[in-house]
């Protein structure tokens, strides 16, 4: 064979030049140099394109045209073979394709090469040899299988896994103690673990963030701050938040929890022209035992989008739960605007729970043209104000045409149950208004201004004051004005039920047609009343003409059937006070907004009038609450 | 060296750069939990978390191999 020829081959797979390989090569498939054929020699350069090309065919060959062994070859082979070159140190020995492929450690292509093609015993043997006696890699042959156990590492491998493990180890080992080092010591962040929070920045961060976390510091902020949303946990771990700039809220949707926190809120004297709230604006989470204070809040509500304006102390509306909070708030508030306002201690419209809140004693609101009370605004069907108490006086002062004044102790409008609440504050109400044949109304309840659900076990202890010059009132123990409502075509009836009231009523009125509706439980009742008790005392007398005290109820309604006429009362179970100011326990009947009857007593003793106190302390129904 | 074995070194020294990185992460932030500066927080949770993974991977991984390669 030409010299020149097989240098050129042996170029081109040194190169991996598949052109020149392919003008060369025809004719001289069986080439091998000295010992090694040509594909075991395109292994050994790792001529990858050669091989990929000419594999297949290159493998067919089991005889081969010898030619010289170039030095070069067999250079590199000992290089790589070690202790595999003494298996082809005879002269007519050939190192196979695959026997190259095994000493170059390429084992996956050895099991696919073997697959396909039968081998000599002699190749057989080298390769147990190789793999069995050099590699010490376990190896079975059966058949046309071949099966190679793992490669032992080398020195640099087994260095280079066991500085990977070691590092992996000691890593882990390091994290761990560290994570939880530092976890330990700032909180993990999680339900069981709060992070730690002890300044403003980590604060800021907490209520921006959301997550889990508790105060371990009281932290002040003296730039206004309001938190977009709030969700996660935030524990006060009875610490303090304090606030001397306000805005209108301190976060305006929390759906999470905060608890166990104080928030003293300084001096603030502003106009404003949306709600406002000195903790949420919309509560769809807990608030839990938070104690809540301002000295003095000054506001003047003024003319705003939206129809209503809800001023309070933990929230505007409440969807979750308000539990075991406490306020100290005096709060003067004038509503200037064409809508309404509305100011409550804890929540404006309530469709969730309160519960376990204390409104406390030196609080006070103060409002002028703007419907005031000491819990919640709207207690909505289905929602729920229970075992909440009312020590602050409450007021409003009203002047403007057509607007009805409302003041109570614990509720204002009522659909759905106020059970187990007190009211100790004083509350009044003075209209001056000037305008004669208005429909507006002033209504003053102990618990509730109107009621049109359920008001249960509750107590007022408060002084109920009304004032009025052309307006008609309506003033109650427990609830101004309790009347019936339609849904889906059914009377719901307002209930009464082992309620009790103990407390002086001023109520006067000005003009002749200023009607004074007044009873020791309610100024006006159509539904129903059970157990209900009434120690109060009355200013105004009953007269014929205006003023129509009740011992029980200011008026209710009478309905005309054809039979006769029926007062619109359930009842049973009740006991009043006799008072010098009235002979009556209903002070008058109404019919179309007119009044039909005088004072009436209730036909067959549903309501009991007692002599004295004793006397009605001595029944079953009386309970009474030490403040 | 072998390409095998320089793999195996680039791999060793990816796994050390990779522990010293969140090594030094958790000194820092550390430090400024610990000193209020910071809020230790689900974030250092869930990188303590890709650390501590990464970490089993290379363990698991280099143990595996060791056990393997020594038949």
């Amino acid at each position: 064979m030409d010299k020149k020829v097989s240098n050129q081959i042996l170029q081109a797979i040194k190169t991996d030049n598949l052109m020149l390989f392919l003008s060369h090569i025809k004719g001289h498939e069986n080439l091998c140099f000295g010992r090694f054929p040509i594909l075991s020699v395109a292994y050994l350069y790792g001529a990858k394109k050669i091989i990929k090309k000419y594999r297949n065919k290159l493998l067919m060959y089991k005889a081969y045209e010898k030619i010289d062994e170039p030095l070069e070859i067999y250079q590199k082979f000992s290089a790589v073979a070690g202790r595999c070159l003494r298996l082809y140190v005879a002269d007519d020995a050939t190192v196979s394709p695959i026997e190259m492929l095994a000493i170059l450690h390429m084992d996956a292509e050895v099991k696919k090469i073997f697959r396909h093609f039968s081998y000599s015993k002699l190749i057989c043997k080298n390769l147990q040899t190789i793999y069995g006696n050099i590699n010490l890699q376990k190896v079975e042959m059966s058949g046309s299988k071949i099966k190679i156990g793992m490669r032992r590492f080398d020195y640099h491998q087994k260095k280079s896994h066991k500085l990977i493990a070691l590092c992996s180890a000691v890593a882990i080992v390091f994290f761990a103690v560290a994570y939880f080092a530092i976890g330990f010591a700032g909180g993990f962040g999680t339900n069981l673990s709060y992070a730690k929070v002890g300044n403003q920045n980590q604060l800021i961060y907490a209520l921006k963030n959301g997550g889990n976390f508790r105060l371990t510091n009281d932290i002040s902020f003296d730039q206004e701050v309001c938190f977009a949303g709030f969700s996660g946990v935030l524990d006060g771990n009875n610490k303090t938040i304090y606030i001397s700039k306000f805005a209108d809220w301190f976060v305006l949707n929390n759906n999470g929890t905060i608890k166990n926190l104080n928030v003293v809120v300084g001096s603030i004297d502003k106009q404003t022209d949306k709600s406002f709230s000195l903790l949420v604006g919309t509560n769809n989470g807990t608030l839990q035992n938070v104690r809540v204070s301002c000295d003095s809040l000054k506001l003047t509500c003024n003319k705003s989008k939206d129809a209503n304006i809800y001023v309070n102390g933990f929230a505007n509306h409440n969807n979750g739960y308000i539990k075991d909070c406490t306020l100290n708030l005096n709060a003067n508030v004038v509503g200037n605007l064409d809508g309404e306002c509305f100011v409550a201690g804890f929540a404006g419209t309530n469709s969730g729970t309160i519960s376990g809140c204390e409104f406390k004693a030196n609080s006070s609101l103060l409002t002028a043209e703007a419907d005031v009370c000491g819990i919640a605004t709207d207690n909505n069907l289905g929602a729920n104000v229970s075992s909440c108490k009312n020590f602050a006086a409450i007021s409003q002062s009203s002047k403007i045409d057509d607007w009805s004044p409302n003041a109570s102790g614990i509720v204002q409008t009522n659909y759905g149950a106020v059970t187990n609440c007190h009211n100790f504050g004083d509350i009044l109400v003075e209209s001056t208004n000037s305008k004669q044949n208005t429909s507006a109304l002033v209504f003053v309840g102990g618990i509730s201004t109107t009621n049109y659900g359920t008001i249960e076990h509750c107590l007022n202890k408060g002084k109920l004051s009304a004032r009025s010059n052309t307006l008609a009132i309506y003033c109650g123990g427990i609830s101004a004005y309790s009347s019936y409502w339609v849904q889906n075509n059914q009377m719901i009836m307002p209930i009464l039920k082992n309620c009790a009231s103990n407390s002086k009523i001023c109520v006067s009125s000005a003009h002749k047609d200023a009607f004074a509706f007044v009873g020791g439980i309610s100024g006006f009742l159509w539904g129903e009343m059970f157990g209900c008790y009434s120690l109060c005392s009355f200013e105004t007398a009953y007269d014929q003409t205006k003023n129509f005290v009740g011992n029980c109820l200011g008026s209710s309604y009478l309905q005309y059937q054809f039979f006769g006429s029926v007062i619109c009362i359930s009842a049973s179970n009740n006991f009043m006070l006799d008072s010098e100011a009235t002979e009556f326990q209903i002070g008058a009947l109404i019919n179309n907004g007119q009044v039909v009857a005088n004072g009436q007593n209730s036909p067959s003793g549903e309501v009991v009038t007692l002599a004295t106190e004793q006397l009605v302390k001595q029944q079953e129904i009386f309970w009474d609450e030490q403040n | 060296m072998s390409k095998t074995n320089s793999l195996y070194k680039i791999l060793s020294i990816i796994t050390i750069c990779i522990d010293v990185a969140f090594a030094i992460y958790f000194a820092v932030c550390g430090a400024l939990a610990l000193t209020n500066q910071i809020v230790f927080c689900q974030t250092q949770l869930v990188v303590f978390l890709v650390a501590l993974a990464l970490n089993v991977g290379f363990l698991i991984y280099s143990t595996t191999m060791l056990l393997l390669h020594k038949k």
